[in-house]
């Protein structure tokens, strides 16, 4: 999944340590997601959209999505 | 959803650290008398090591409930690696007391078997939790 974490992190000056302080995840946590070797959870991900006050699909954008009957 | 997203402070746990140091001490340990002749109780000496091994692993798991969940991820992903040491190390020193798993093979010949049973095992337990 893409995502804009190293932007939106950056255009606050925020550290990855302090990123992930302010997520209570390890710095490895927040480094993973980043590069995209990990998804975040629904939770963290919920609370990674509330640290920079936008909606989660501002932040991460997925690559293959699911197919989802309307 | 503040519970998500736990503190993740590293801290290291006493019991683990203990575990690991009596189970690493109390193998070796075992190794040496149960190479002696006549020496009593051997099958209870060979099992010590395995009890302080089931601490360890038991309060890794503890402490990787405490992680962020990506570290819960590597440790568990790790765990599968101990997991089949412990087989290994348990089965060893009950070779060494001269405990024959069977006469017709080497012994270590069903380890492969019997990892794939206990993977069963801890995936009914693991799943219990989300059910």
């Amino acid at each position: 999944m893409k995502n804009r974490l190293h932007i939106l992190r950056a255009e606050r000056g925020w550290s990855q340590a302090e990123l992930a302080g302010k997520l209570g995840v390890s710095r490895q946590t927040v480094n993973a997601i980043e590069t995209g070797r990990y998804d975040p959870s629904l939770p963290l991900a919920f609370g990674i959209a509330r640290v920079f006050g936008k909606l989660i699909e501002e932040i991460f954008e997925p690559q293959g999505l699911h197919r989802v009957q309307k | 959803m503040t519970s998500a997203v736990a503190s993740t402070a590293r801290r290291s746990d006493p019991l683990l650290v203990a575990a690991g140091i009596a189970a690493f001490v109390t193998y070796f340990g075992a190794r040496l008398p149960l190479k002696l002749p006549g020496v009593p109780f051997p099958v209870a000496i060979a099992r010590v090591p395995v009890l302080f091994l089931v601490l360890f692993v038991l309060a890794a798991v503890r402490m990787s409930r405490g992680l962020d969940e990506l570290e819960q991820r590597i440790h568990l992903e790790a765990l599968a690696f101990p997991a089949v040491l412990v087989l290994l190390l348990t089965l060893g020193p009950l070779q060494v007391a001269g405990v024959a798993l069977s006469p017709q093979d080497g012994g270590y010949r069903h380890i492969g078997t019997f990892a794939f049973l206990f993977d069963f095992g801890g995936h009914a337990l693991a799943r219990r939790r989300y059910q």
